[in-house]
């Protein structure tokens, strides 16, 4: 078989300036169409599907990699090129136009980056299992976050990006986990106490090696004997199977003493400053800066120190009278001697904590063995009363931590979810790719809700009369094979039979059968700025006719908006949630659902599917109130990608047993509806003022 | 027709005592009062049961609740043999006559209206009247009711109703403390302490990460499993992986970081 023609160059120049868009971003494609011209015809297609694929992101990118695949058309195989467009996309999704341009510009770079991502290991894959991990391991939940330098300030453990330098994944995984034990070993075993920041700064390079050395050999032996497979895996990771000198063995000894603490590490550092010199350091092993450090310890401490007198002082004024007495008169100073009453001698506090710690609140349990770690015991000076200075700090700590405010700063991912994105290219998941914030509305207390059951009092009404004949009901099952009562009609029938030597039915019993509905049901409601005016109105008396009639039905339900803009922005704002009854406060939010910006469905059908999913119930329902296509600011949520996205969500949430309908106005939905919920699981609503009648009726029919 | 006798418990059951659970049980006992055991799944609520009922020379009969358990599962119902129509004792009914321990496993489980035939029995009435024979029995001294509830991951649905908790004398279990636990693992299984220690180690990971991203952390009874198996001479990560890991979560990262733990461990 004959391969097609080559394609000709104007052919060719026709398609690229297509892909490239050439009217808006008058980028040069004619050289390029010549060369493309010049290779057979299944070269020429597989650039032209690279170019197309890549452009559909971002087009100068797209634009760059043709030019420089064209440039090394010889060193190229079609898996190479293949791979190359992939990583290039890769990428840019995770750093950006910058660092997507690089690889493409330079090809032995991207050699490197190939060679990355054949055996290297990103972060954000590991990131959820070493939080569990470490967790578990720390009795806390730890910070992690990216930075080339492997590092710990004391909070937050700092682990590169990404791990490359072992020869395939699995130990590059196993890698990562070193460091964060070797991290965290830092932090449980106690190498950031007092000493170390009582040493005369600055300290000099060769006492920071030698220390770190010293130190390393200490936490490798409290590794040791905690975590022995974890101190058996770090061996295999050090690699030097040189043995150690005469005089680093006997430190070693010293040095693993369970009684060796950070003291001792720097009293022999400086004992051998000059006459030892450092070992060379592990993969593992973590940077140490001080500095740093002691800059997180010091805002920590003053933080803790803060919330922790309040929360004490708190405590103590909700004691009893009583026990406030034998509190204040264990706490009171014997001697007499400090003039300031509020000051609690240690002793006594000790007493008291220790009296009080079998009903002391989880947070402050927390707190005091947090306070531990710092300090390996509670400060005396910290069992005095709160003053002023101390609820200031508090208040404004617990203002800087409020949701509504992380949103006026700056946005970060604190206190978000993280959800996975489906990219319908790549056939592949970005991880943790949309943050989501889950809000709750401020109720507006207006007269919506009256108004709306008086404009729609009588269809209210019939819905409830319909409601009523979906309600529990018990029903008596006859003729059946067990059950509580025996059928007598059965019986009588049975015994003829029996008389006549016909055999006998064994289905003598009746069975009392409760049917019960246990459905629980979530309305997640597009408030996306496409609702704004009538639409959102009309939602939203809706979701007043459909609480009205659920409450005669007892069914479960909860009321969720959705919108946001970017992925770094998804919100979904709480109107009713399951346990929430539907009361003024609840009205009051449904009255106050404004139309907010986009529509990037995906995270929100993972995160209320999550709801749902907690949520016990034999029929589980997601029902989508919406009036268009998911959409989202920038254009990557648009088109095919936002709808195989939402379409891989709810298969998602399928899979889990729910089972999602969408009610939409979009006339369009005929297009895309039927792919994302299958053709039986949507209504289209052609007259919107229709909305709140229908709605009833469609919840009746799906939960018959 | 002793059929009675099989539930009579003749072995001492090993049970570890964390507090002043017996002393509290047996006092109850003598006065005629129902209880409530409370806590987590494996903890020793049955354990506990049987023991005592062994202690206090008394037949155990165990009912565990399911949402199909309807009121004629516990006292009784008729039936029809070879065109014969008698009437079968069900377990509580059983236990009423013969003056045993009846103790409803995950009571919460019951559907709402099978747990009020229990009612009268709860309170100082002590009778069990039944419907259908139209009789009432009324329990002798010996009978106890005894009833288990895991409050940790039931929701508001499964609550128990007001007017059945507050009939009850309510124990709280917990998973005991490390050397305890560790205790009931050598004498369970047999497997040598420092391996016992290291488990219970282990379970502890585990129970930190109850309420992020696990509903509830290893169990003594899954503690037992997996040092059953490593006596058996299955290697410990194995033994935690299958009798652990995989009973805990369905969650690929978590049981990742499980199996993770359980190797750093060993
Ligand atoms: N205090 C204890 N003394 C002896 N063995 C115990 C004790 N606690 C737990 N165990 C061990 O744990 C296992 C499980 O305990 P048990 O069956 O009593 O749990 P449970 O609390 O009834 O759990 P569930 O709520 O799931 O029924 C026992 O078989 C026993 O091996
Ligand atoms: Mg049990």
């Amino acid at each position: 078989m004959r391969s097609p023609l080559p394609l000709q160059s104007d052919e060719i120049l026709a398609i690229l300036e297509t892909c490239f868009e050439v009217e808006y971003t008058f980028l040069h494609c004619e050289n390029l169409a010549m060369t493309i011209a010049a290779l057979k015809r299944p070269q020429q297609q597989l650039l032209l599907d690279s170019a197309r694929r890549v452009a559909a992101t971002q087009i100068q990118l797209a634009y760059e990699l043709t030019c420089s695949a064209v440039a090394r058309w010889e060193q190229l195989t079609p898996s190479l090129l293949e791979s190359w467009a992939i990583h290039t996309l890769d990428a840019y999704d995770r750093a950006g136009l910058r660092a997507a341009m690089a690889l493409v510009t330079d090809i032995d770079f991207f050699y490197r980056y190939r060679r990355q991502q054949q055996v290297g290991v990103v972060l954000g894959d590991e990131q959820q299992m070493l939080g569990h991990f470490l967790h578990a391991l720390a009795g806390r939940p730890l910070a992690i976050a990216a930075s080339e330098l492997l590092w710990c300030d004391s909070e937050t453990l700092y682990l590169p990006p990404v791990l490359m330098q072992l020869e395939s994944r699995v130990e590059n995984r196993k890698l990562y986990q070193a460091m964060a034990v070797f991290l965290w070993a830092q932090t449980r075993f106690g190498t950031f106490m007092p000493p170390l920041f009582a040493l005369p700064l600055p300290l000099s390079d060769a006492f920071l090696a030698l220390f770190a050395t010293m130190d390393r050999l200490r936490l490798e032996a409290a590794i040791q004997r905690e975590l022995p497979g974890q101190w058996r895996a770090l061996q295999a990771l050090s690699g030097s199977n040189e043995a150690l000198s005469c005089e680093w063995q006997q430190l070693q000894l010293q040095l693993s003493e369970p009684a060796c603490d950070v003291a001792t590490v720097i009293t022999l550092c400086q004992q051998h400053l000059g006459d030892l010199a450092p070992l060379p350091a592990p993969i593992y092993q973590g940077t140490l800066n001080i500095a740093a450090v002691a800059k997180v310890r010091q805002q920590r401490i003053e933080r803790e120190r803060a919330l922790f007198k309040v929360q004490l002082t708190q405590l103590r004024e909700s004691l009893p009278a009583k026990n406030q007495e034998i509190a204040s008169a264990a706490l009171a100073n014997p001697q007499g001697e400090e003039a300031d009453d509020a000051t609690l001698l240690p002793d006594g506090g000790d007493w008291w904590v220790e009296q009080l710690s079998q009903q002391l609140p989880e947070g402050l349990k927390k707190r005091i063995s947090s306070i531990k770690l710092d300090f390996g015991e509670i400060p005396p000076e910290y069992l005095t009363a709160a003053g002023p200075g101390e609820y200031e700090l508090v208040e404004r700590l617990e203002h800087e931590r409020s949701a509504a405010r992380v949103w006026e700063g700056t946005y970060h991912e604190e206190g978000a979810s993280l959800y996975d994105e489906w990219d319908y290219r790549r056939q592949e998941y970005h991880k943790r790719w949309c943050a989501l914030r889950e809000l709750t509305i401020e109720p507006q207390y207006d007269t919506f809700v009256q108004e709306t059951r008086q404009q729609f009092h009588h269809e209210i009404a019939q819905l409830r009369r319909r409601f009523e004949a979906l309600r529990d009901e018990n029903r008596l099952l006859r003729r059946q094979n067990g059950g509580e009562d025996i059928d007598i009609d059965a019986l009588v029938e049975a015994e003829s039979d029996r008389l006549q030597g016909v055999e006998l039915s064994e289905a003598l019993y009746l069975r009392h059968h409760r049917h019960e509905r246990h459905i629980a049901v979530l309305f997640m409601v597009d408030v996306s700025g496409s609702t704004r005016g009538w639409i959102n109105q009309l939602e939203r008396q809706a979701l007043v006719l459909m609480c009205e009639a659920l409450e005669t039905l007892g069914d479960r339900y909860a009321i969720y908006g959705f919108s946001g803009m970017t992925r770094q922005r998804c919100e979904i704002y709480r109107v009713k949630s399951f346990s929430d009854a539907y009361d003024a406060t609840v009205q009051g939010r449904i009255s106050a659902l404004q139309p907010k910006d986009y529509t990037r469905m995906g995270a929100a059908i993972r995160h209320l599917s999550g709801l749902l999913q907690e949520t016990e119930a034999h029929t589980r329902i997601l029902v989508t109130l919406s009036d268009g296509r998911p959409d989202d600011y920038g254009g990557e949520y648009q088109g095919i990608y936002g709808i195989e996205d939402t379409r891989m969500a709810l298969l998602e949430a399928r899979r889990s047993g729910i089972h999602p309908y969408c009610i939409t106005i979009d006339e369009q939905a005929q297009e895309y509806l039927p792919r994302l919920y299958g053709d039986a699981a949507y209504t289209l609503i052609s007259d919107i003022s229709q909305l709140p009648y229908q709605m009833g009726e469609i919840y009746q029919r799906l939960t018959r | 027709m002793h059929e009675i006798e099989q539930h009579r418990i003749t072995v001492e059951p090993y049970y570890q005592p964390y507090g002043n659970e017996i002393e509290i049980f047996t006092a109850a006992y003598a006065n005629g009062l129902p209880l409530l055991l409370k806590g987590p799944t494996g903890c020793g609520k049955s354990r506990f049961m049987e023991y005592m009922a062994w202690r206090l020379q008394r037949p155990l009969i165990t009912v565990s609740c399911h949402d199909d358990l309807t009121s004629s599962d516990l006292v009784g119902r008729y039936l029809i043999r070879g065109g014969e129509t008698f009437w079968v004792d069900g377990p509580l009914l059983r236990a009423v006559k013969a003056g045993a321990i009846c103790y409803l496993d995950e009571v919460v489980e019951a559907r709402k209206d099978t747990m009020v035939v229990i009612h009268p029995l709860a309170d100082d009435r002590r009778i069990l009247p039944i419907e259908k024979l139209g009789q009432i029995f009324e329990a002798p001294p010996e009978f106890a009711l005894a009833v288990s509830y895991n409050p940790g991951y039931q929701s508001v649905l499964k609550d128990l109703k007001q007017s059945t908790r507050q009939r009850f004398v309510a124990l709280e279990f917990n998973y005991l403390d490390a050397e305890l636990e560790c205790e009931i693992i050598v004498r369970e299984s047999g497997l040598e302490r420092s391996a016992a220690e290291r488990l219970v180690r282990f379970a502890g990971m585990t129970r930190n990460l109850k309420g992020s991203g696990l509903d509830e952390g290893a169990s003594t009874r899954l503690l037992v499993h997996a040092a059953k198996l490593m006596v058996s001479g299955i290697d410990a990560t194995s033994a935690c992986s299958t009798a652990i890991a995989q009973a805990l979560t369905d969650d690929g990262e978590m049981l990742r970081a499980i199996n993770e733990l359980s190797a750093a461990l060993f």
